[in-house]
């Protein structure tokens, strides 16, 4: 690797470039699948008789290869036009079980005799939600996100499969040229941004705790 | 009295949806001031007639008047804001500090921080708590006995006429127990005195409770009414259902006199 410092400079700004299309696929398809994630799972915790329908549905969702999910998307009209919408929406799939089944189990996990007083001294629906159960589930919500992050990190490397760019670009360029260094090129960056969400998000986890819940 | 009752039930009945009736037929009238205890095991109906004030459950049949006016014209938010709720595990809310606890209606009703703090802290004081060690801290750092004292004191924090007690002090050992009553029946006295006229429900299945803090007794058994005694008439009771209830928890008292 003696080699290794003209490489990563002859290569820096490619590198710079693709990881921040990582980013940007990655970020666009956690705040699509934020948006949709959160208010099902509170629905579900409201509804209980659907929870078990949804979250086998999604789950289902889940089990998809995801070589397999871009190859669905791509005859699609409008989400198959271009690869990143492709890429985001197979993110979002992905993302989606996480988000909303620790949302529902946040939920409908809070304690019973505090949802009871919440009601009984005259909170409306709308202020139990905001002051009682979100900030109650919220260590579960973000432990949700952070499942969620780390694998849309990971899968967004084979979207470069389908042209979507990112990091995997370097890896499949690399496989493809039997050259390691274009490899780690793409592996390093995407292993060091899955473990920095992961540490961020587990940090603003433990930061929102409830002590004396008896609940992570 | 002859004000009007603070709380009245007219032929309430509950039934669940499955057909089973919780409540049958209750007429009794609550004057304003007072305290009446709710006596009878558990499954007899007496935590269903509570909750039924604060339409926690909707009535099957019959009307509550709360402050002269049936429930079924109030909206239950406002309704539910206007009368004090304290229950056996308090109900605390872990995310909240003391202090918020307390201001909870208040701040539900949007008033000012400032005021809501103000207003607190003199609960605190009131219920025996120094604000400065209590004020901001968790519920959990707190005992069983100092949980309840906030739990009452966020039930009487926005001023709330009527008191719904569920057995409030059922989870505490006898002398905590006790301690606590002692809070309830000076802040009544204290009440009485301001003439703020603070009505309480409690329900309870401590005989001895009930005769300390009340001045009428009721013993609710199957939905029912069995009987609504003045608390100095209830020992010496002729009533079978009252002369059972108190020999069953008189026992021990019994067996070694």
């Amino acid at each position: 690797m003696i080699t290794g410092g003209g490489f990563l400079q002859q290569h820096w700004d490619e590198i710079t470039s693709l990881t921040l299309e990582h980013l940007w696929l990655t970020g666009a398809a956690m705040l699509f699948a934020t948006v949709i994630s959160i208010p099902l799972g509170i629905l579900l915790a409201r509804k209980r008789a659907w929870a078990k329908p949804v979250l086998g549905v999604v789950n289902t969702l889940q089990t998809i290869p995801s070589l397999a999910m871009f190859g669905f998307l791509l005859p699609l009209p409008f989400i198959g036009e271009r690869a990143a919408r492709i890429a985001i929406v197979a993110l979002v799939m992905y993302a989606l079980l996480p988000i909303v089944r620790n949302t529902y189990a946040g939920i409908s996990g809070v304690d019973a005799t505090v949802m009871d007083v919440a009601e009984a001294v005259g909170m409306t629906s709308w202020q139990r939600l905001r002051k009682v159960e979100l900030p109650l589930a919220m260590p579960f919500i973000l432990a949700g996100l952070r499942t969620a992050t780390v694998t849309c990190v990971g899968i967004a490397t084979i979207a470069a499969a389908v042209g979507a760019g990112g990091l995997g670009e370097f890896i499949f360029r690399g496989v493809a040229s039997v050259d390691n260094r274009l490899v780690l090129a793409g592996a390093v960056p995407a292993a060091l941004l899955a473990l920095a969400a992961d540490g961020l998000l587990g940090l603003l986890e433990w930061k929102l705790r409830v002590p004396g819940t008896g609940r992570p | 009295m002859g004000a009007k009752p603070a709380i009245e039930f007219r032929n309430v009945s509950y039934r669940l949806p499955d057909g089973r009736g919780l409540l049958e037929n209750v007429t009794m009238d609550v004057a304003p001031g007072t305290t009446v205890a709710l006596l009878g095991k558990s499954g007899s109906g007496k935590t269903t007639l509570l909750r039924v004030v604060n339409r926690m459950h909707s009535i099957s049949g019959g009307d509550v008047l709360v402050r002269g006016r049936s429930i079924a014209e109030q909206d239950p938010i406002a309704l539910r804001r206007s009368i004090g709720y304290v229950i056996q595990e308090t109900g605390l809310f872990p995310h909240f500090t003391i202090e918020r606890n307390i201001g909870l209606v208040l701040e539900i009703e949007g008033r000012s921080r400032t005021a809501i703090a103000e207003r607190a802290r003199a609960l605190l004081e009131m219920v025996g708590l120094a604000p400065r060690d209590f004020a901001r801290r968790m519920p959990h750092e707190l005992s069983g006995g100092q949980r309840q004292r906030v739990g009452l004191a966020r039930a009487l924090a926005a001023g709330q006429d009527i008191l719904l007690m569920d057995e409030p002090f059922g989870a505490l050992d006898p002398l905590t127990r006790a301690e606590m009553q002692d809070v309830l029946r000076r802040l009544s006295i204290e009440s009485q005195q301001s003439g703020a006229r603070t009505t309480v429900l409690l329900v309870t299945h401590d005989l001895d409770e009930a005769l300390y803090l009340a001045e009428r007794v009721v013993l609710v058994e199957d939905g029912r009414i069995a009987a609504n005694l003045p608390a100095e008439d209830f020992l010496s009771s002729t009533i079978p259902a009252v002369q059972g209830y108190v020999r069953a928890v008189h026992r021990g008292v019994e067996a070694r006199s």
